[in-house]
């Protein structure tokens, strides 16, 4: 029997909604835009926060342990030396693992191919519980991995891109950073390794640092250079299992004191928030953002419960004549419900199509940038339940209200189709009204949220950065996969340096491992002459290594002493420039030029002092930073930095050739202007910009509708009152400030409301915010002025149409 | 011109609607003159057109062709602000089916005319408002929504309404058309009362009855004014 009704209820809903195809249309689509601002962000967060390492069965007992000081940009924290011991002594995890991960070149056969690879541990597949698609991974019983084996495991899109796909890879060999390794696994299609947002194109053990990356930090127990993360054991929580790693760790600590100055202190993240990773950039932005979209949606129930109170009254008849048959008002409810649901599911329906586009626009905020970003959202089984859970949510959230409301009529006078000898009703317009002032409200607090963000990204694009970003190209290289050697390669910068400054456009050059805000500077552990640290404070700092002239080319005004000049090489005083933020923060009041600074265990002396500038995002405080000379600390991934007199990249061709002639061979990656390599530095607070500004936008619009159809239909509703009024004396202006004063009542309790709300929300936004604070008058003045002008047009057309009416027409009008 | 205690003098008057190109002859040459404090009733069969009259000696509608002089003015051809103004401060309007507004008290309602006269002081409203219920038996529901009182009361609080405003003349039209016998009947005393009073009152009605309590009763046929005799004997032949 209720299978029966329900089926009823659906043909009939079903006809009801193809005869009115504008209703239906205009419901149907708002309501599409409301669910697809919320599939879009979820959509994100399922592809980020809630799967952050794609390809691995269980996410929830994975954990990522971090030693020292918390930021969003923490060095690599543990030497291998102490990883070990963690590892070997650790009773809490299953499994720990460690990694190292930087950029390298595929060599041997045409131009090196540059890649984005892995040093693991040998257990790091096993602790994942990642299995491969081809061959095998890892050997996981490698005990001593300090000799290491050379094997590689390849990426499913590396496999697929350069090797299209070979079946037979495995046992076939590649060469990485010139040296071979054997092929003996592929990964499983969709796993890009452990660091969320950020793609790993080959897995090599780590006992191949020396051939990789030329170095010796595997048997040094001062060199932080592994990230660790953990699997839990079965019962174990995470705050326990940190609690027997931080006893260890004060162990080591104890033991080697020299190597474990400062900050020790364990701790563990889940990995939605690992500070590895873009998660930890995104988990503070999305969620904010999907509260924001969350709002949009309720602002469409409004709009859309709004229409359906309207269109209850073109039904009271029928609803009248079905209660006088019997219909109890549950029927009645659960037949408008129905209707509803199949609004709201077309409406799902819509947005899940306008999402498998909108989910892949993140990709489209990431400016061309050498990072091996990851980045994406995508429609899968999740996204597909979040569309049926959210469009029923939808249905009842706009849909409960206009039902119980048009089920509450008395049949009997509604059959009677009573005579009015009154002209409106007291609570007739209450309802609609209230839900106009809720949307205003949400409309105004979405706005706010947009104006702050807008102004938050303005603030910090007018920031000075330090240096001058106009006029300079970058170019990118990598000497190392060439068999260059060290001396062998700063030659190589020298020569190329000198002839670049001799290019017709050129005012300066200069070279370095890193470029300003584009997530390429590294930090190291500093211990400045004559600082004690305080208990477990950090001593980690960003850290820079950088060719002759670095402070001139970039602009970056110096403050004391001198730039680093081609002098400073191998064979002379290891020297370093500080900025202020350092020489406040460890020798305040004091002259740093002279003073002595260990950086990475080697001593440095100051020979010049810089202005603060910014390096890693605009929205970041100046911190303390090091430079230290190219030629006297080398390192194969270098940036050229060129000052151009004209437009930057119309030197690029040039600057190719030059590169060319010194040696045709070497690829040259990501020739651009810095102030291009910059937006990646603010990637985050754009898109945070950009849908908080849509999402206000499509509220600004919906409030505009909503009051608008509200006045409307109230003016409509009052043409006999109105005309009663005109019967009384008054005049066009009378009846055109009454019908402006009503909207103009509704705005501005909205705004009142909305006020309120947004004071207390956008405080959760305060540490998104840059330059401005979560209370900006500004934003507070002229977001309401905003809206009460559109709230003021919206009621512009039912008040001129009011004021026309014929006074014999309106006092006829039933 | 009419003499000073001529308060409403038309010639000639006629009212066109067209509708899809047919032409409706509402009102054919219509002569009236109402004079200062008499109490005039139209009668007529229904379409005969004295809702129209009165909506235009009302300046709710305007005429097609012939004159209008309210209080010795001119007044067919003004604009829709200044008839606003005249409507407001000479016309006290009584409908059949009382139009209070549901969403006013009763003081509010019988203020509201007030409202739209400018320059007029809040106690004076107040003042005006308090005297015209009492003068209808109505002070002691002031706080009532018009929902709360019976039809009767409703119409007494409207031709308070009407009052309130201090018009030349009180237009009523069919003021008991929505009301039984007992309420009819009261509120024709009360329309007597003011007449007595001094108002001046043209009443539209179909009901003998009712239209003996004026001084005056003016027939409508077919848009025009005729004797009683002739009215018979029209309805008679269009009866047959």
């Amino acid at each position: 029997m209720a299978l029966q009704n329900l089926l009823r209820d659906l043909l009939y809903a079903l006809r009801q909604l193809r005869k009115n195809p504008g209703f239906t249309a205009l419901a149907v689509g708002t309501l599409a835009l409301g669910i697809a601002a919320n599939l879009t962000i979820f959509s994100w967060i399922n592809s980020t926060l809630l799967d952050p390492i794609p390809g691995i069965a269980h996410t929830s007992d994975m954990v990522t342990i971090m030693r020292g000081d918390r930021s969003e940009h923490p060095a690599p924290p543990f030497s291998y030396a102490d990883y070990v011991e963690l590892r070997d002594s650790s009773r809490s995890f299953s499994g720990l693992l460690a990694y190292h991960d930087d950029y390298m070149s595929i060599t041997g056969s045409g131009q090196p191919e540059r890649i984005y690879g892995a040093l693991t541990t040998s257990n790091y597949f096993e602790v994942l519980g990642v299995r491969p698609l081809l061959g095998r991974t890892l050997l996981p019983t490698l005990k001593n991995e300090r000799d290491g084996v050379a094997e590689a495991v390849l990426n499913y899109d590396l496999w697929q891109n350069r090797f299209a796909g070979d079946s037979s890879i495995v046992g076939k060999t590649i060469q990485i950073n010139l040296h071979p390794y054997t092929i003996v696994g592929v990964a499983p299609k969709g796993f890009h390794g452990c660091k969320s947002g950020l793609r790993a194109d080959v897995w090599i053990p780590l006992g191949m640092d020396p051939e990789i990356w030329g170095s010796n930090r595997i048997n040094d127990r001062g060199v932080s250079w592994l990230q660790v993360l953990g699997k839990l054991a079965p019962g174990v929580d995470a705050s326990q299992a940190v609690s027997e790693l931080n006893v260890e760790m004060q162990r080591i600590v104890v033991r080697y004191p020299d190597t474990h100055r400062g900050a020790n202190t364990i701790s563990s993240d889940p990995l939605w928030r690992s500070p590895f990773g873009a998660n930890v950039y995104l988990y503070g932005t999305l969620p904010i953002l999907l509260a924001l979209a969350a709002l949009l949606l309720l602002l469409a129930c409004a709009n859309v419960a709004n229409l359906l109170l309207v269109r209850s009254v073109a039904r009271r008849r029928e609803m009248a004549i079905r209660m006088s048959m019997g219909a109890s008002r549950w029927r009645i409810v659960s037949q408008l419900l129905v209707e509803n649901l199949i609004i709201a599911l077309a409406g799902g329906g819509l947005a899940l199509i306008v999402t498998a586009w909108t989910a892949r626009s993140l990709s489209y905020f990431l400016p061309s940038t050498t990072l091996p970003l990851a980045l994406n959202g995508r429609v899968d089984g999740a996204v597909l339940l979040a569309t049926l859970l959210v469009s029923i949510l939808t249905a009842a959230v706009s849909g409960v209200i206009p039902a119980m409301r048009a089920s509450s009529l008395s049949p009997v006078s509604v059959l009677k189709d009573e005579a009015l000898s009154t002209s409106g009703g007291l609570s007739k317009s209450r309802l609609t009204g209230g839900l106009v002032v809720a949307q205003i409200a949400l409309s105004l607090l979405l706005l706010t949220c947009a104006g702050l963000f807008v102004r938050s990204l303005q603030k910090a694009q007018n920031t000075d950065p330090g240096f001058d970003a106009n006029h300079v190209l970058l170019a990118s290289f990598d000497l190392d996969p060439m068999g260059y050697n060290t001396a062998q390669a700063i030659e190589f910068d020298r020569q190329l340096l000198a002839r670049v400054k001799q290019l017709p456009g050129v005012q300066s050059a200069t070279i370095a491992d890193f470029s300003p805000l584009s997530f390429t500077i590294h930090s190291d552990g500093v211990e400045p002459e004559g600082y004690v640290p305080r208990l477990h404070e950090s001593m980690e700092v960003d850290r820079g290594q950088v060719g002759p002239d670095y402070l001139a080319t970039l602009r970056t005004p110096l403050i004391a002493g001198r730039d680093i000049s081609s002098q400073d090489n191998a064979s002379t005083e290891l020297v370093a420039i500080v900025n202020k933020a350092l020489v406040d923060r460890y020798w305040p009041g004091q002259n740093a030029i002279g003073k002595r600074i260990q950086i990475a265990g080697r001593g440095y002396t100051v020979v010049g002092v810089a202005a603060n500038g910014k390096y890693r995002r605009m929205v970041y405080q100046p911190v303390p930073l090091v430079l230290v000379p190219l030629m006297q600390r080398y390192a194969s991934v270098q940036i050229l930095h060129v000052r151009t007199a004209g437009e930057p990249l119309a030197m690029a061709a040039a600057i190719k050739q030059t590169i060319r002639d010194l040696n045709a061979d070497l690829p040259v990656y990501n020739v651009t202007t810095l102030k291009e390599s910059m937006q990646i530095g603010s990637v985050f607070e754009r898109i945070a910009v950009a849908f908080a500004g849509a999402f206000g936008l499509l509220a600004l619009v919906l409030a505009a509708v909503g009051i608008y159809g509200v006045v409307a239909y109230t003016t409509r509703q009052r043409t006999h009152e109105i005309g009663i009024r005109m019967a009384l004396g008054a005049a066009k202006g009378d009846v055109f400030r009454s019908v402006l004063g009503q909207g103009l009542r509704l705005a501005l309790a909205g705004l009142a409301a909305g006020l309120i709300f947004s004071l207390a929300f956008t405080r959760l936004l305060r540490g998104m915010l840059f330059g401005i604070g979560a209370v900006d008058w500004l934003t507070f003045a002229v977001v309401p002025a905003i809206l009460l002008l559109v709230a003021l047009a919206a009621c512009l057309v039912p008040a001129r149409r009011a004021a026309s009416i014929e006074p014999m027409q309106a006092l006829r009008t039933e | 011109m009419g003499s000073n205690d001529t308060l409403i003098e038309i010639e000639n008057l006629t009212k066109v609607f067209y509708t899809d190109e047919v032409e409706t002859h509402a009102l054919s040459g219509i002569h009236l003159t109402i004079s200062r404090g008499e109490y005039l009733a139209m009668s007529g069969p229904s379409g005969c057109g004295k809702s129209t009259l009165l909506s235009i000696l009302g300046l709710l509608d305007t005429p097609t062709g012939g004159k209008y002089l309210l209080n010795g003015n001119p007044v067919e051809n003004l604009s829709f602000g200044d008839r606003s103004r005249i409507r407001n401060q000479e016309i006290g309007f009584i409908f059949q089916s009382f139009n209070l507004i549901g969403d006013l008290t009763v003081e509010e309602n019988v203020e509201l005319p007030l409202t739209y006269r400018a320059g007029m002081a809040s106690a004076e409203r107040k003042k005006r408002v308090k005297e015209a219920l009492e003068r209808v038996n109505m002070a002691h529901r002031m706080r009532h929504y018009p929902a709360q009182l019976s039809g009767g009361q409703q119409q007494r609080v409207a031709v308070a309404r009407a009052l309130a405003g201090s018009p030349s003349i009180l237009l009523a039209d069919e003021p008991t058309g929505n009301l039984d016998s007992k309420n009819g009947e009261a509120v024709m005393h009360l329309l007597a009362d003011l007449h007595r009073e001094g108002s001046t009152i043209c009443m539209v009605t179909h009901d003998p009855r009712f239209a003996r309590h004026a001084g005056r009763e003016v027939h409508l046929f077919d848009g025009k004014v005729v004797s009683e005799n002739e009215l018979k004997k029209l309805e008679k032949e269009a009866e047959a």
